[in-house]
């Protein structure tokens, strides 16, 4: 809705366009919508606040004043502050005993110290202050604001009477004389006025009477006053026969009346012509406890100004003003909605000329919300009094964010059109739908009809920052200390690509491991899916006659090397069950025999386990007493959360003097180039030794203390990036001799220890124990057959690569149910014409995934990649299928990733059109919940 | 038979003599003794270690070190190892007294030397805590409350214990209970507008007679009454000094004011010292406003409790003395974060630069002692000088008798503890407690306490 030229013309001459020093704090805040009262919005445009008042407002950016600090909201709408009519901070209580008190202030009931966060979180920073309510007169109202320095709008704003029924029946007056005499004696407690409405009309009179020729009592003096000096008449009724009296009042001691109607009232009847102002309160019903009625009568006369009703908080003006648009004699608007509880608001109370509007020249108190004006769910999220900032929603009042698109692709299924939205919460998909839940103080982020929402895209095979080795330990160089936070995975997934599963680019006929990583993630823990493996196997370069000898044999290997660790697992449950056993019952062997001794007065005994392993140094220690603290074969495990598994190192060590040299070996790393022998230096009064690498990125600096016999603590640091801390463990001691003996050392009992790891196999273990899936490379269809026959038998999930769409091929994935994962060049050329291999694929049934192959950032391009191979023939749909759902269905991976359902992750790719379309781009990429931000 | 009975009777007769004859050798003249001690801690800036400290008639005549000379007739004690100190000041209590407030709310009339009871337990129990000057003063159940007066623990009469009776008038801007702020600020505001519209009908009344007289006089017929009329009441005019000018102001005098409302006069004149009862911190805010309004900011003490130190800059602003009274700590939840934020009130006080005193809180076992008050500010970090000061020399300065109590200078009173430790440590028993050069308690000789350690002897 623009506003009218004249206001815009206004607003825009009243820009200060002075000196510059007259610009030093001015403020420009930018808003998807600025109401300035109800009705007058500034669309996109700045609002200019300085010294705490509005100065003006404008549509351009270039109309700005040079040098001005803008502050912007983004999509949220900002309306002026909400005034609450009424509120029960003050006028409450037991007090006092005067009936007739318009000499009561509530202004001495104002506390500057009161806590009113829950008005600022409902966007109220104007407050009316009411004198006592269950009196006949009141006394004086005032009119604070809610926060800020500069408080007190008004000390004495109205006088207030009630002729509501609490007041008909104010407590006897009892003031003894002190001390009593005969002429002056204890007289029984005098009955106050007054009883009824025409008892307290009548009393009204006679008071003002009394008080107008000059009665010296506090009330009356103060009674005068506010008659001569013609203050706002505030009369509360909840009767017709009221409505009369309080007008008659008015008209007689001639003072503008402010009626404020408590009850629901039969709307039938007209207000007479006097009433001017008019505060209604709206019932919000919360609960069953009150009787409902439905008809036209449900919302009664349509006042001025709403409060909420007595069964609802105080602070619930906004709810309290919606609901007045029930009546359907209201015209639903925004602008009454909005009026309602501020411009008009403001007139009533009396402090139209500092709030209530962000016209220039009034205060700048104002409300930033999230959500539309009219949205059945939108929250407070920043209150501004004065231009300063005094309320911003809390993390912990945070709900989440809303989503919303014209459509919405949730992976399964139809597309929703229409407008759709998407609820994340703590990085997890809550909802997705037409509508979804709403939570208080939930963000909302319109990308308006046009776009849509995707799941996140799954890149089948990336091989970024891993490249050609065929080295699984090369893992610890990609996840290790500083690729993480590469940029790089930001370019990436500022593309689209959410998840990439990433590995060396050679597959091992063993299977090479990849790992299935979050691009966009910044915690450690959210860095990859856990627990689930992407093994890829190459036979490419296979004779064809030693293939499904090949297959077969490594087949069998890994199922030895399973079998190996399924029997270490029993063996251990087994081994921990007798251990708990054997362990209680020693405990209390031990707690009785200690019991004894203490009952027969002796010390207890020194710990069994003692014992136990002085009888077994005694053995080594005979050796220890000239042996060398450093000399020998240690043994350690490297493990860190950045590292998806532990890492075994073993390193040889033999100082001579100051210098030590160290062979540092570790079973992970592939034969043959599996050590590495360094030089180093040993310091025998500290007990360090001290090893320094120099690498590309800096010295990796290795640093180990002898902290205890055959024990050492290792710290080894790269400046800048971080450090990794770990134990090794002397298993060997050698003299002088460097040939090691491998000798087993005793030691305390500790269950069945855990087979060796081999690195090579621990992809075909995930494999055969249902973690994982495998994805082969072939180059012939009876590759593909062994392969797809052999992997059937061990009931391996198995998907194929680098075979062209046949129909043969097709028929034998059909047959094995295999998907393919295409390889990157999606158009392929065939007999002259260009076509999408992916696209055949699907037609025929076969799901498929898209890989992207990458070494650098190149997947960050896979949308404008599938765009191209849209345009030649694969569907839209399709397109999505193997990006998102089909892709982590045949990856396995679908219950993380690759639906927009609830509980999976919250990674939603926004785009300006159809998606894959050549003119659409990215808006926005959400990974984690969280926005992720091109580099 | 008789004869024997009459030599009994006179040996009888004699004892007593012997006695009295013994005590009045011991000390020579009423209230002077003299104490050499470990260690003299004076409140006045300066420690002697060993100390001495000389008492004639009441008042301290010297103070010095070990080698302090001491006049012939004086006895001296000494106790090398014992602690002497001024004695703990409590500023503003209400205990000792009958009841705290009375049920009408404006009583400007009442004044606790009708109400102190000088065997209350209360008082035993003071002298036990070395505590030897109390500010009694009604409590805050009121608008205004009455005067208070500053007693010492020990006397049998009223009038002995009083050490001063100007200690001040209760005002409670906290509202009574029941109340609302509103009202007691009405009910506030009214006393005060009935008060001047009382003065204005008797100033009428007093011209009006005047001009009766003046009439008669013309007339030759003698008026009879004379000036003086042998009340304590003063009958000169100018008895009223506050506010605008009103026909006949000048001839009101004290006499002519209603006995109900004179203290209210005395405090708009500004002759009263006002103990502000403004607990929260609110209430400092409105107190401290309405003080301003009647020009009385200059004569008020605020008394707090924790809550009020979101007002220290308040309080800071008014210049005013503060004390403290009840939990010394603010306990509240953060709105926004919901996390716990204690404060410890005399920390923010101290760095806001203020003048304050402890209260005790005679509900909780600790805080009930004013060292122990003391003590807990030095455990948070409050420098050792400023926690002493606030449960010695600043009630003293509050009561305006920094020259008489709190502290042990040339010419104060002769009252001290003597202490067997340093007085803020919670295993300090008080051995002695001397008011005014007289021995007020003996730990050995009380017997309560004897009773409760050793059991009961018969």
């Amino acid at each position: 809705m623009k506003m009218s030229f004249p206001f815009l013309a206004a607003l825009l001459f009243a820009v200060p366009m002075t000196s510059a020093q007259a610009q030093e704090d001015l403020v420009a805040f930018h808003a998807k919508e600025i109401h300035l009262y109800g009705g007058g919005v500034l669309e996109n445009g700045w609002l200019l606040v300085q010294d705490g008042k509005v100065v003006g407002g404008v549509e351009d950016e270039e109309a700005l004043p040079p040098f001005v600090e803008v502050v912007d909201f983004g999509e949220k709408i900002v309306i002026p502050g909400l005034i609450a009519a009424d509120a029960p901070l003050t006028g409450a209580g037991n007090q006092g005993d005067h009936a007739l008190g318009a000499h009561r202030r509530a202004w001495d009931d104002y506390s500057p110290f009161q806590d009113l966060n829950k008005a600022l979180e409902r966007g109220i920073t104007t407050v009316y202050l009411s004198p006592d309510r269950n009196r006949l007169v009141g006394g004086r109202g005032a009119v604070v604001k809610t926060a800020g320095s500069r408080r007190v709008l008004r000390k004495t704003s109205d006088l207030r009477v009630s002729l509501v029924s609490s007041a008909f029946s104010p407590p006897t007056f009892f003031r003894p004389p002190v001390p009593p005499t005969s002429e002056n004696p204890i007289r029984p407690a005098t009955p106050q006025a007054a009883d009824s409405l025409p008892g307290a009309a009548m009393a009204l009179r006679e008071s003002a009477q009394l008080a107008l020729s000059g009665a010296t009592d506090p009330h009356s003096m103060a009674f005068a006053e506010a008659i001569r000096t013609k203050a706002s008449l505030r009369i509360v009724v909840d009767s017709v026969a009221g409505i009369r009296v309080a007008t008659d009042l008015a008209k007689e001691w001639d003072m503008p009346l402010i009626l404020e109607i408590s009850k629901d009232l039969d709307s039938t009847l007209p207000l007479p012509a006097a009433v001017t102002s008019l505060i209604v309160q709206t019932p919000l019903r919360m609960s069953f406890g009150h009787p409902s009625f439905r008809g036209d009568d449900s919302m009664p006369y349509l006042g001025d100004v709403v409060v909420p009703g007595s069964a609802a908080r105080w602070t619930w003006l906004w709810e309290a003003s919606l609901a007045s648009l029930r009546s359907p004699r209201n015209e639903k608007s925004e602008a009454t909605v909005l009026n309602r509880i501020t411009s008009r608001a403001a007139r009533v109370l009396g402090v139209q000329d500092s709030v209530g509007t962000l016209l220039p020249g009034q205060d700048a108190d104002f409300v930033v919300m999230d959500g539309a004006l009219l949205d059945s769910a939108n929250s407070v999220h920043r209150v501004f009094i004065d231009g300063q900032s005094v309320w911003q929603r809390p993390e912990r009042m945070k709900g989440g964010t809303v989503l919303r698109a014209g459509t919405l692709w949730t992976g399964l299924g139809a597309p929703i059109t229409g407008g759709a939205e998407v609820l994340i919460q703590n990085g997890k998909i809550v909802a997705a739908g037409k509508v979804v839940p709403h939570p208080a103080g939930a963000e909302v982020r319109d990308a308006g009809s046009d776009a849509h929402m995707t799941p996140g895209f799954v890149d089948a095979g990336n091989h970024y920052k891993v490249g050609s080795s065929a080295d699984p330990s090369a893992l610890l160089g990609l996840l290790g200390v500083n690729a993480r936070f590469h940029t790089a995975w930001r370019t990436m997934a500022a593309g689209g690509v959410t998840t990439a599963v990433v590995g060396p680019s050679r597959g091992l006929d063993t299977g090479a491991q990849y790992f299935a990583v979050k691009t966009g993630a910044v915690l450690p823990k959210d860095a990859w899916v856990k627990d689930h493996h992407v093994v890829r196997f190459d036979y490419g370069r296979t004779n064809r006659a030693d293939l499904a000898e090949k297959v077969q044999s490594s087949l069998k290997r890994g199922k030895k090397y399973a079998e190996k660790w399924t029997q270490w697992r029993d063996e251990r449950a087994k081994w921990e069950k007798e251990n708990t056993q054997k362990t209680l019952d020693t405990r209390r062997q031990e707690e009785n025999g200690l019991r004894k001794r203490l009952a027969q007065g002796a010390a207890p005994e020194k710990n069994v386990d003692e014992k136990e392993d002085v009888v077994e140094e005694d053995v080594e220690e005979k050796e220890e007493k000239d042996t060398d603290p450093l000399n020998g074969v240690w043994e350690g495990v490297i493990e860190h959360e950045m590292i998806p598994e532990p890492v075994p190192l073993t390193a040889r060590l033999y100082h001579d003097g100051n210098t030590v040299i160290g062979v540092f070996s570790s079973p992970m790393a592939p034969p043959g180039d599996n050590e590495a022998e360094l030089e180093g230096e040993w310091d025998a009064a500290s007990k360090t030794i001290t090893f320094s690498i120099p690498t590309e990125m800096g010295d990796v600096v290795i640093r180990g203390e002898i902290d205890g016999p055959d024990h050492m603590a290792v710290h080894v640091e790269l400046e800048g990036i971080g450090a990794v801390d770990f134990e090794m463990n002397r298993t060997e001691i050698e003299e002088a001799s460097a040939a090691p003996v491998r000798k087993k050392r005793k030691k305390k009992d500790d269950g069945p220890a855990e087979p060796e790891k081999d690195p090579r196999l621990e992809g075909m273990r995930a494999l055969l124990e249902g973690r994982g899936v495998a994805v082969v490379r072939v180059s012939r269809m009876d590759e593909a057959r062994t392969v797809l026959q052999n992997f059937a038998r061990e009931k391996i999930p198995v998907h194929l690569e680098g075979l062209a769409p046949t129909k043969e091929v097709i028929a034998l994935l059909k047959a094995f149910q295999a998907g393919v994962v295409v390889d990157p060049d999606l158009i392929q050329r065939k007999e002259n014409v260009d076509y999408v291999p992916a696209a055949v694929f699907h037609q025929y049934g076969i799901p498929t995934a898209i890989q992207s192959q990458s070494r650098e950032t190149q997947a960050g391009s896979l949308p404008e990649v599938l765009a191209m191979a849209v345009r030649h023939g694969l569907g839209v749909e399709v397109a999505l299928q193997s990006v998102t759902y089909g892709a982590a269905t045949m990856l396995g991976l679908s219950h993380q990733v690759g639906s927009l359902t609830s509980g999976m992750d919250a990674d939603v790719v926004v785009h300006s059109g159809t998606p894959f379309a050549l003119s659409t781009r990215i808006l926005h990429v959400f990974a984690q919940g969280e926005e992720v931000v091109a580099p | 038979m008789s004869a024997q009975h009459q030599k009994m009777r006179s040996s009888f007769l004699l004892f007593p003599v012997l006695l009295l004859s013994l005590t009045g050798f011991s000390s020579a003249q009423e209230g002077s003794v003299a104490f050499r001690v470990g260690t003299v801690i004076t409140m006045d800036g300066s420690t002697h270690s060993p100390g001495t400290v000389v008492v004639e008639q009441g008042r301290i005549t010297a103070i010095g070190g070990a080698d302090l000379e001491i006049p012939f007739d004086v006895l001296l004690k000494e106790y090398p190892d014992a602690t002497l100190f001024p004695g703990f000041a409590e500023t503003h209590t209400s205990g000792g007294l009958d009841r705290a407030n009375e049920n009408v709310p404006v009583a400007p009339f009442l004044d606790v030397k009708d109400s102190i009871d000088p065997v209350s337990y209360f008082f035993e129990d003071e002298l036990r805590l070395g505590t030897t000057a109390l500010g009694i003063i009604p409590g805050a159940n009121c608008v205004i409350g009455g005067r208070g007066r500053v007693v010492a623990p020990a006397g049998m009469t009223m009038e002995a214990m009083t050490l001063d009776d100007s200690m001040g008038m209760k005002i409670a801007i906290g509202p009574k209970s029941g109340w609302s702020r509103s009202a007691q600020m009405a009910e506030l505001r009214e006393a005060v507008s009935k008060l001047n519209r009382d003065l204005r009908t008797k100033a009428q009344d007093i011209l009006h007679q005047g001009a009766v007289k003046a009439d008669a006089l013309k007339a030759d017929e003698a008026g009879e009454d004379s000036e003086e009329d042998g009340d304590m009441w003063d009958s000169s005019g100018g008895y009223v000094r506050f506010g605008e000018d009103f026909p006949g102001k000048d001839l009101l005098s004290e006499e002519d004011v209603d006995e109900i409302q004179r203290g209210l006069v005395d405090i708009l004149n500004g002759d009263e010292r006002l103990w502000l009862w403004c607990p929260t911190a609110t209430d400092v805010f409105h107190g401290k406003t309405w003080a301003e309004d009647l020009g009385l900011l200059d004569h008020i003490i605020f008394v707090v409790t924790a809550s009020a130190w979101k007002a220290a800059d308040l309080l800071m602003e008014s210049g005013r003395p503060v004390t403290l009274t009840g939990s010394m700590w603010h306990v509240e939840r953060d709105p926004v974060t919901w996390e716990e934020v204690r404060t410890f009130v005399p920390t923010v006080f101290h760095e806001a630069g203020l003048a304050f005193s402890l209260g005790s809180e005679k509900s909780r076992m600790g805080p009930h002692r004013l060292g122990y008050q003391a003590a807990t500010c030095i455990r948070e970090g409050l420098p050792r000088a400023v926690a002493l000061a606030a449960v010695t020399t600043n009630p003293a300065a509050m009561w305006g008798m920094e020259d008489q109590v709190g502290a042990l200078k040339v010419n104060a009173d002769g009252t001290f503890v003597l202490m067997d430790g340093d007085p803020l440590d919670i295993q300090s028993k008080v051995l002695q407690v001397w008011i005014r050069g007289s021995k007020a308690y003996d730990r050995n000789t009380d017997e309560r306490l004897q009773r409760l350690l050793k059991g009961q002897s018969r």
